[in-house]
């Protein structure tokens, strides 16, 4: 029995890795990349070999010094946005969420049915009557017009409903009989058990926030209210790509986000137990 | 967590029904006027920004899909001439078809695996759980372009591709990926797993958590094989999960653009890569023409919604209680 | 226990009431000035961009407009805007009538969805730019000229040459600069191949550089009258010519990712796949950064031509800086950017700072073209020597009317890739486009 167990271990670990070694090939690539001259990156087809002689972190210096050290502030807008937006959506989703799945009440399907609506408008064609509105409330060039319109995203709001709706209801009824409030009932009984939907909401409105650009762009005056991915895209232009930049530059907005997917992980999802419902 | 009780429990030492029919009529009538209440205070904040800013953008969006721009700040009204041209478009049909494809596919591959990948990264007996976790999300977090870059290398029509360099070890000869329908719909599907397989999975992580390992304990003491316990347990229980993500997935499959974006740009030879957020994007704001871009993007809106609809009701979304 | 849950609550709502009002105040940051002059009197200027490198040379041009105009000096402001996102960015600003801009680069390609209104969103330049004429390339501001007044001004001409790879040509035994009919070239292409195995240059199927070029040198254009007329005679030639080099005589081969400007195709010429490659001017910058290994090695020649009385060249490509609707001093606009741009002390800047061919082409001839610089350093002294001799053999094409998009689209998405791909002769092909293209014109 334990021998089985170890091989099929084993096996498990084998055959992970040999996907993760295909799955990072692109991520290998961007890796050593940034520290080469991109001449050397597309001078004989695509380069992927680590070669120490060619390597430098001369990408990264051009990368911090570019426009007067503008890089650095792109990353404190990204920061910013990425933080305030997520703490605010995972608070507004999650009530939203709980609330249409541990309650019946009049309208429920309707907003329910709402959201789901709201999820398949393709955003594009909504730029200009947004951008209109946005100016009408006077809150173009402003974070609050960048994070707004994003604060109750639909698939979130929908993500959290499904979690919510999987949980038992008797805890709710016996914590009501006991006298609690119901803000107390979703802050004390149900966000606990909700804590992996949180963790997951965290990492993917953060990693949405952190690489959505072009509406913060469109509302920001000036270029240096741009985030991380506009400002790494102005370094591709139809008179060549500065590639120096998009690599390192790249790398260095990974790196923020792996953080907060390990944290994410050690705090929501590892050794996550839920008490069983009993009798 | 139960843990809190009043004096009128301990007094009456009753079961619980009984418990409630005790209670004095008027902190119950408060009660439940309270509970009543929450669910809209719960939901205000959805309902304010939805009726702001969605509802109110995307009338004025259905507005556009009857009106011709005709310069940048000059609206002709046409009724339903964009509508009229949008059936006669052969362009519309290309990439209608070509988003069912896709989709079709990418929910073929994308719910399955990941859904294997979430129970094995589950198990207590897998090692190394974080490191391969992250491996599989890091795809998502590399930029579209860099992706692109390295992909469309892969795809090359040269001998050297590496594409070409693997069915050449086969025997075959270099294939034009990114030229001909089927190859491109490879290519689109290849690096939309490589992408999502990560984050797919990272949902239906969060949906097994809520699991409880009691059931799983109960099941093996009554002999249960792995494959009787994933069937019985694990299915039904991460079912609401499963529904988000293939809602989402038919979603995203209708809304492919960046992928494709990469490959072609904006213009795929015989518009094999053409989706329906490409030809928007192309109409908006590579030709002007927002008012017809509105119609595609109406038309998008409701092919979606149909879909889903029918997705939801079969699947019991609003009866999961 | 009610009372140990209720500080957390309030720290938690008072977190939450925080948050909302930081957004909101943070909404004070970057507000426009209600005045457009500084403490020091300059005229403000707001302009957006899609090029670090223009950036830097409109910084210099603004330190020389103040030197100049010293009552009249100006406080410029550059963005650098990432290129698809600025262009939405512009096109929504100046739809809603509000937040564009007071100068702004528009590509080429992007240019015409500017002008499918009778009221085009930028400032008249006619009056202010004609004492320059004489000296400008005249297809370059045809080319941002609508309704006979001009509203922009490129960066440089994108004159057309083709480029040899000196060590294949040596090895074929031929000398490029006697090569002047496309004929010629085709001869010189099978002895190439012959005597060395290797192509005489690529064709392009997702992009049409060298077409364009082709059609351009005939005097031809794939518009006529607002409308799509791909399929003429002379058109046909040229496709059918690069077809032929493919399928009939094997002296080229479909480019690498289909297209000369991509960093894929940029590694197998460096390789020396390829004895030749027709592209514009700018195409230089691609060499000097990805193409180390042919420095010193490339000869830059005149297009061959089918026949005489043709172009020996075409002006490809480009990028003009207009001057918007919305600008808070639109005279001021008007003037600093005529007088950067078309000057000569300007012009020679479009050189000096950013590698291109300067769109006023009596500066061609001055000294600081052969000034040292890694241009130079690649090529050899003599490039303006040899593209000045083209000066007034540079036409350009439609490619600014509101119907060349879709024109173009036509091509690229079908006749390009059907041609070769062998699927369609040429002819059909040409006139299918015009058929689905004018469907959609007149459609509007």
């Amino acid at each position: 029995m334990k021998a089985r167990k170890r091989i099929s271990k084993i096996l498990t670990v084998i055959l992970l890795l040999l996907v993760s070694v295909i799955i990072l090939i692109p991520f290998w690539f961007l890796l050593i990349s940034s520290f080469k001259p991109a001449a050397d990156i597309f001078g004989n087809g695509l380069n992927i070999k680590l070669d120490f002689s060619k390597m430098s972190f001369e990408n990264y210096m051009k990368l911090f010094h570019v426009q007067d050290g503008i890089f650095w502030i792109w990353f404190k807008n990204s920061v910013v946005i990425t933080v305030i937006q997520t703490v605010l959506v995972l608070v507004f989703c999650s009530m939203v969420g709980y609330g249409l799945a541990q309650y019946n009440f009049k309208g429920r399907n309707l907003i329910f049915t709402l959201v789901l609506v709201m999820l398949m408008v393709p955003g594009d064609i909504l730029l200009i009557p947004m951008y209109k509105l946005v100016t009408n409330l006077g809150l173009m060039d402003s974070f609050a017009g960048v994070i707004l319109p994003g604060v109750v995203p639909a698939a979130t709001v929908f993500f959290f409903r499904q979690y919510a709706i999987g949980l038992p209801r008797d805890y709710g009824e016996a914590a009501r009989i006991d006298g609690a409030g119901e803000f107390r009932i979703f802050a004390q009984v149900y966000a606990p058990m909700m804590l992996p939907a949180y963790g997951a909401m965290t990492i993917m409105t953060a990693m949405g926030a952190w690489n959505n650009f072009l509406w913060p762009l469109i509302v920001m005056r000036s270029d240096e209210n741009l985030v991380i991915p506009a400002g790494l895209l102005t370094a591709m232009t139809p008179y060549g790509n500065n590639y120096d930049i998009v690599f390192s530059g790249s790398m260095m907005s990974i790196i923020p986000i792996i953080i907060l997917f390990l944290l994410n992980q050690k705090s929501f999802i590892n050794g996550m137990t839920i008490g069983g419902i009993k009798g | 967590m139960a843990s809190v009780q009043s004096e009128s429990n301990r007094q009456s030492g009753l079961q619980p029904q009984i418990r409630q029919e005790i209670k004095t009529p008027a902190p119950k009538r408060r009660k439940i006027n309270k509970q009543k209440v929450a669910p809209y205070l719960f939901v205000l904040p959805f309902v304010i920004v939805f009726l702001v800013f969605s509802v109110y953008p995307f009338v004025n969006a259905i507005i556009m899909s009857f009106q011709r721009l005709h310069g940048l700040d000059d609206t002709v009204f046409v009724g339903l001439r964009n509508y009229k041209q949008l059936i006669h478009d052969p362009v519309f049909y290309k990439v209608l078809w070509n988003v069912t494809r896709y989709t079709f596919w990418t929910i073929l591959i994308l719910i399955p695996l990941p859904l294997v990948l979430a129970v094995i990264m589950n198990l207590d007996s897998t090692p190394y759980k974080s490191f391969f976790r992250s491996v599989f999300f890091l795809p998502v977090l590399t930029s579209t372009v860099i992706a692109g870059i390295v992909f469309r290398f892969a795809f090359s029509r040269e001998s050297t591709g590496v594409f070409n360099t693997w069915i050449g070890h086969l025997g075959i000869k270099p294939v034009d990926w990114l030229d001909s329908p089927h190859t491109a719909m490879f290519a689109l599907v290849v690096i939309c797993v490589w992408r999502w397989l990560g984050v797919n999975m990272i949902y239906f992580l969060s949906g097994l958590q809520s699991i409880p390992k009691e059931l799983y304990e109960c099941a093996e003491i009554d002999g249960a094989s792995p494959w009787v316990k994933f069937k019985s347990i694990t299915l039904p229980m991460v079912r609401p999960i499963t529904t988000y993500v293939l809602t989402i997935s038919i979603l995203a499959g209708f809304s492919l653009f960046n992928e494709s974006y990469v490959y072609w740009g904006a213009s795929s030879p015989d518009d094999i890569g053409s989706t329906f957020l490409t030809y928007i994007y192309k109409n908006a704001f590579g030709q002007g023409e927002f008012g017809y871009a509105c119609t595609l993007g109406v038309a998008m809106f409701v092919i979606v919604m149909i879909i889903n609809f029918i997705q939801v009701t079969v699947r019991g979304l609003f009866k999961e209680d | 226990m009610k009372n140990k849950h209720n500080p957390a609550r309030k720290i938690f709502s008072f977190f939450l009431a925080f948050l909302l009002i930081a957004s909101f105040s943070l909404a004070g940051c970057g507000n426009k000035s209600a005045t457009n002059k500084t403490s020091d009197g300059k005229t403000k200027l707001v302009m957006w961009t899609f090029v670090q490198q223009h950036a830097d040379y409109w910084k210099d041009a603004v330190k020389t407009w103040n030197k100049n105009h010293p009552k009249e000096k100006i406080d410029l402001k550059v963005n650098v805007l990432p290129f698809d996102q600025m262009n939405q960015k512009l096109q929504v600003a100046l739809n809603s009538g509000n937040g564009a801009p007071d100068i702004a680069d528009i590509e080429i390609g992007q240019f015409a969805t500017y002008t499918k209104s009778s009221t085009v969103p930028f400032v008249d330049l006619t009056k202010t730019v004609q004492p320059y004429m004489a000296n400008l390339v005249k297809s370059r501001v045809d080319n941002y000229t609508f309704k006979g007044k001009v509203y922009g001004l490129d960066y440089h001409v994108g004159t057309t040459v083709v480029y040899y790879n000196m060590d294949i040509m040596k090895k074929a035994g031929i000398d490029p600069s006697t090569i002047k009919t496309w004929e010629d070239y085709t001869k010189a292409g099978q002895t190439v191949k012959q005597k060395t195995g290797k192509y005489m240059t690529s064709v392009e199927t997702a992009a049409d550089f060298v077409l364009d070029a082709m059609i351009s040198q005939q005097h031809s254009d794939v518009i006529k009258n607002g409308k799509s007329a791909a399929a003429q005679d002379k058109n046909i030639k040229a496709l059918q010519m690069l077809h032929d080099w493919v399928y009939k005589y094997g002296i080229a081969k479909k480019a690498e990712s289909g297209n000369q400007d991509n960093e894929e195709y940029f590694g197998a010429f460096n390789k020396g796949n390829y004895a030749s490659v027709i592209m514009p001017e700018w195409y230089m910058s691609r060499m000097v950064t990805y193409m180390k290994n042919l420095s010193g090695k490339i000869d830059i020649e005149p297009l061959p031509v089918f026949n005489s009385g043709d172009n020996r060249s075409a002006g490809l490509g480009g990028t003009s800086t207009v001057v918007t609707n919305q600008a808070t001093d639109k005279a001021l606009a008007k003037k600093f950017v005529v007088e950067s741009k078309a000057s000569k002390e300007g012009a020679i800047k479009q050189w000096t700072i950013l590698g291109f061919d300067p769109i006023r082409s009596d500066v061609w001839t001055a000294p600081e073209m052969k000034a040292d610089n890694q241009y130079t350093k690649y090529f050899g002294k003599d490039i303006f020597d040899k593209i000045s001799a083209l000066k007034n053999e540079i036409g350009g094409m439609s490619f600014t009317s509101s119907a060349y998009p879709t024109v173009n689209d036509q091509l690229l998405t079908n006749t390009i890739p059907n041609v070769m791909k062998n699927k369609v002769s040429v002819k059909k092909a040409l006139e299918d486009a015009d058929k689905a293209a004018n469907k959609k014109l007149t459609s509007k």
